[in-house]
């Protein structure tokens, strides 16, 4: 699909950039919740 | 091809065989009666987990949970399938529905089996619940029932793919399957995969509790269950992606900005989506750490990639349709003046962000291998899943029903302002619930227990009065998802009753 450059979809990237973001937290956070409560070593 | 067999229809201008017509009114009907069973009683339920309410005894809690599960996760969402499947073939490739007879045999086995199962569980003859793991044991008949439906659905994706073939033959469309046909029989196939499954665990199972085969493998049951039972929910992403395109397309004239890649999404679905089931048996003896860890960490992702591509594709065709019409200041004026008192148009958007931000996200890391035991059975999965199945799949069939009325009941959804917070009310109440159910069980309350504390137990739990506002939150916020559900139901027989007559 041919866009000017007005109709990139500038807005849905930011969006999912913060879906990706949240989802990393996310992940992070509950490796280091795990790692809290089942202790290694 | 007589022409008495067919309407055009004056908005969308596809042809409607009348025989496909009259299969999606009647699945789509059933399904919200069925809907309705399921609301009602999950209400009850969210009102029992709410500790300081406490509705039910733990004999009605384990039987409603029981109806809830199989009102829910299978009969509302596969009914409305079946309709999706029906609309996706003959109506918009513009095709006579083949062979309606084994449509109707589909629909009359869907009913009895759905019928007969619910009938089980309320005489207090299958308190097994969704699962039912054995050796818990149900009446013969319920085992029966499942069956009966699963072998109707199985006859609904034949006539599904035999439409496909029959709208070829007759040269009903050119070019490529549009991308939504394309979705649903992504659909119709994982389904197939996923009702063979529940034959082959179900039929074993049936002459179990008929006293004919003497002992089931509880491992090996738990192992083909999920085959059926986590992949029946593969089927509801593939059928709700579809019906994201179509609402996108519907509500602001979205095109898929590339559809190859939607449609390689939708490949990626069929060839890996069914092995995620297998998160369900993280906890279990049988597979090997290695085994458990290959699929959760690496094969199980080439499915989350293609939802990471439709989260950005649907999104990203409704920004450029929007762009498009003018709305092209700064990032997000799209955003803003998008037609947020569409109740099909608002529900896709909940639905994105429910089942991706809440669901999605979190049915990832609850289903990593580690991270899994420390989620495996408590509230945190039913909270996801709420998100997924609820806040993303439901949400997005209500955001259809809102074009299906007009176009395959010919009827105008009576109380437009009410249908407009209908979705707000259904979709922010079930992602609240979601959360508060996550967050409950974030501090290890169990699921599916009457009694967390353990009160009648030999030891017992006490929790924090965190985890009571958590459950104060949930039961709340499902009071108010309930009463969403509610007003949907009310307009759309209201609509069916009473609605203006759209000429076609």
């Amino acid at each position: 699909m041919d866009l000017k450059p007005e109709e990139h979809p500038k807005g849905s990237f930011i969006l999912i950039m913060i879906f990706f973001i949240t989802f990393s937290l996310f992940y992070l956070l509950n490796w280091k919740y795990l790692s809290e409560i089942w202790l290694v070593g | 091809m007589s022409s008495w067999n067919y309407r055009t229809c004056p908005t969308t201008g596809f042809k409607v065989h009348n025989k496909a017509e009259t299969l999606i009114q009647f699945n789509a009907v059933t399904s919200i009666v069925f809907l309705l069973v399921g609301g009602i009683v999950g209400l009850t339920l969210a009102l029992t987990r709410w500790q300081a309410v406490h509705l039910l005894n733990d004999e009605w809690f384990y039987r409603f949970l029981s109806l809830h599960g199989i009102a829910m996760l299978v009969a509302w969402i596969v009914f409305f399938e079946m309709a999706v499947l029906y609309f996706a073939s003959a109506v918009i490739l513009n095709s006579r529905l083949a062979a309606p007879w084994v449509g109707w045999l589909q629909y009359l086995l869907m009913l009895v089996g759905g019928a007969l199962v619910a009938v089980m569980i309320l005489t207090g003859n299958a308190d097994v619940m969704f699962t039912s793991y054995v050796p818990l044991k149900a009446h013969h008949l319920y085992y029966l029932g499942i069956i009966l439906f699963a072998v109707g659905a199985i006859l609904g994706c034949v006539v599904f793919f035999a439409t496909l073939v029959v709208a070829k033959h007759e040269k009903t469309y050119t070019g490529s399957l549009p991308l939504v046909t394309f979705g649903a029989a992504a659909a119709a196939i994982i389904a197939i995969i996923t009702l063979s499954a529940g034959a082959i665990v179900f039929i074993p199972t049936w002459l179990w509790a008929a006293g004919i085969i003497p002992v089931m493998d509880s491992e090996v049951y738990r192992l083909l269950f999920w085959g059926f039972g986590h992949s029946s929910q593969q089927i509801n992403v593939a059928a709700m992606v579809s019906i994201w395109y179509l609402l996108a397309t519907l509500t602001v004239g979205a095109v898929p900005l590339n559809e190859k890649v939607c449609r390689t999404a939708f490949v990626l679905y069929i060839l890996f989506i069914c092995i995620a089931s297998e998160h369900h048996l993280l906890v279990d003896p049988g597979f090997s750490a290695a085994h458990k860890t290959w699929n959760t960490g690496y094969f199980m992702h080439l499915a989350v990639l293609a939802s990471m591509i439709h989260a950005f594709s649907v999104p990203a065709a409704t920004e450029v349709a929007l762009r498009k019409q003018g709305h092209t200041r700064g990032a997000f004026e799209w955003l803003k003046k998008a037609p947020w008192g569409n109740p099909g148009f608002s529900s896709l958007v909940l639905s994105v962000v429910g089942f991706g931000f809440l669901g999605g996200i979190t049915g990832v890391i609850y289903g990593t291998e580690q991270i899994n035991i420390i989620a495996h059975n408590n509230l945190r999965i039913p909270g996801h899943f709420h998100a997924t199945v609820v806040a993303g799949t439901t949400m997005a069939f209500m955001g259809i029903t809102w074009y299906m009325l007009p176009l395959m009941f010919r009827r105008q959804v009576v109380a437009p302002k009410l249908a407009s917070l209908q979705p707000w009310l259904f979709g922010g109440g079930m992602m609240m619930f979601s959360t508060a159910m996550m967050f409950a069980g974030g501090f290890g309350v169990s699921r599916r227990s009457w009694d967390m504390n353990g009160v009648d137990g030999p030891f017992q739990v006490n929790f924090g009065p965190i985890v009571d506002l958590s459950l104060a939150v949930m039961g709340i916020s499902g009071v108010v998802a309930a009463l969403g559900g509610a007003i949907f139901c009310l307009l759309a027989v209201a609509t069916l009753l009473f609605g203006k007559k759209v000429n076609a």
